[in-house]
């Protein structure tokens, strides 16, 4: 008990990690938050989570800026928002999970094979090149080689049945896309919220 | 009643029936659906969990051009509905946020005023519409049917100005399976999360989400799931039988668009609301 007292005492210290989530979507309420819970009774994805909703955000109260960022936790979130319809203090909490998985991928705190980078990196990626999702080509990137394998008695049946098709239709000119989030990149950049 | 038609990327992919009986039943019930001119997919969870100011943006960038044609934009997937139900409140709260959106947009020629409003499908056919008006137009009773409303984890998002439904105890579904007259089944766990966005990154908790729905679904006595959301669909439907499997249990329940069970009262066979397309077979005997 002395040790975890001390880890959190020392942690609290440094309460800089707090200042800047308070800034960042999300955290505008962060500190009236009463620690009451009811984000996580909630919460319909978070039962087996390493953290529930309200611990996430006691992590960021105590300053636990890595610990915050690094728990895959914060990438269960549905953004369903049925936390926040209840939320007494009106904390927006999936909000503020995309601004610390945001604050994630641009510290990298999170390994390279980590699966959710690659599954929103991965989306992403797509996104700017055809302007629109193709499921098929997200799950072959995301999936190892075994599950693929394992999984393609389904996915033949899948075809059959027209549930999957290797290439559906993309936008005309999918790169005005890219530039508007390039424009968008360099907004930020220029003039941060 | 005339809109801009958003099909969103389940729609193009994983559930093209879903597409197709949208706007089968569209027709049949005198919505006018346009599809929007080359539209873009809206970012769903990805954009938000990669760059703020894109996660608002795309979305706009889709209202813009409904608003250039002055319409509002018909949405079939939940997910997307919530996204541009995001951006709409967001750039109605921030005009510094509003305006650098359209500082960017204004590259394409395109402005966002926040004229135009996103509605989802379902709440255009029950509100709109009116259930009064379905129950005229059925052509085949369903009534030895037990429907399970399902509407995924989404509802909780929908904008409150709206007035589509309870954010946490919705009854839309339940209203329509009444209307067609089939039975809905009381189902407790009608807004918890299937799984099916956390399938590909934590097939583990998904899976145990996908099966407690079906479990749930199958003790209630359902003969069928009426979903409304694309991806749950599939989901619940694609992946039933691998769950079976991993737990041991049977479920052989039929995973149905609402769309589709709508289709069949109004008097089309299965081919035309594309029940082909399930893989949980729906027999209506």
């Amino acid at each position: 008990m002395s040790g975890q007292k001390e880890v959190i005492g020392r942690a609290m210290m440094d309460s800089a990690f707090f200042d800047e989530v308070r800034k960042t979507p999300g955290g505008e309420k962060l500190a009236s938050c009463i620690q009451c819970g009811i984000c996580s009774g909630s919460c319909t994805t978070s039962v087996g989570a390493e953290f529930n909703p309200r611990q996430v955000i006691e992590l960021i109260l105590l300053g636990l800026g890595n610990k915050a960022l690094s728990t895959p936790s914060i990438w269960t979130c549905v953004f369903c928002r049925a936390c926040t319809v209840r939320c007494p203090q009106g904390i927006d909490i999936p909000e503020l999970m995309s601004s610390l998985r945001i604050m994630a991928v641009k510290r990298g705190a999170l390994p390279r094979e980590d699966r959710n980078l690659k599954f929103h990196e991965s989306f992403w990626k797509i996104l700017r090149a055809n302007g629109r999702l193709n499921t098929f080509s997200l799950y072959t990137r995301v999936a190892g080689m075994q599950e693929i394998a394992r999984t393609i008695p389904l996915g033949l049946r899948l075809l059959r049945k027209g549930r999957v098709a290797f290439r559906t239709p993309t936008m005309v000119h999918p790169e005005q896309l890219s530039s508007l989030t390039e424009i968008a990149k360099a907004s930020e950049e220029a003039s941060p919220r | 009643m005339r809109f801009s038609y958003y099909p969103g990327c389940a729609s193009i992919s994983i559930a093209r029936e879903h597409d197709s009986s949208s706007r089968t039943i569209s027709k049949l019930l005198g919505i006018e659906l346009a599809e929007l001119e080359n539209w873009n997919c809206c970012g769903a969870d990805s954009a938000r969990s990669i760059d703020h100011f894109a996660s608002v943006l795309l979305p706009a960038r889709n209202l813009a051009l409904a608003e250039r044609d002055s319409l509002d934009l018909l949405v079939t997937c939940p997910g997307c509905y919530q996204v541009f139900s995001r951006t709409q409140q967001l750039c109605e709260a921030d005009s510094t946020l509003r305006a650098k959106v359209n500082a960017s947009l204004s590259s394409l020629g395109l402005t966002y005023s926040g004229k135009v409003r996103a509605r989802h499908l379902l709440d255009v056919i029950v509100n709109d519409v009116g259930v009064a008006k379905i129950s005229q137009g059925v052509k085949k009773q369903l009534a030895s049917i037990k429907a399970v409303p399902y509407y995924g984890c989404q509802p909780a998002g929908f904008p409150k100005s709206s007035r589509f439904d309870d954010p946490q105890r919705p009854q839309a579904l339940s209203k329509l399976i009444a209307a067609v007259g089939a039975r809905p089944v009381a189902f407790p766990n009608a807004t918890r999360c299937c799984g099916g966005p956390l399938f590909m990154t934590d097939p583990e908790a998904a899976g145990s989400m996908t099966k407690n729905i079906l479990r749930s679904a199958t003790d209630a006595g359902g003969q069928c799931i009426v979903t409304m959301c694309e991806l749950c669909h599939f989901n619940l439907d694609a992946r039933q039988s691998g769950i079976e499997k991993r737990y041991g249990e049977k479920y052989s329940i039929a995973i149905v668009h609402f769309t589709q069970l709508l289709g069949l009262a109004l008097g089309m066979d299965s081919k035309t609301v594309g029940l082909d397309r399930n893989i949980v077979p729906f027999n209506l005997s």
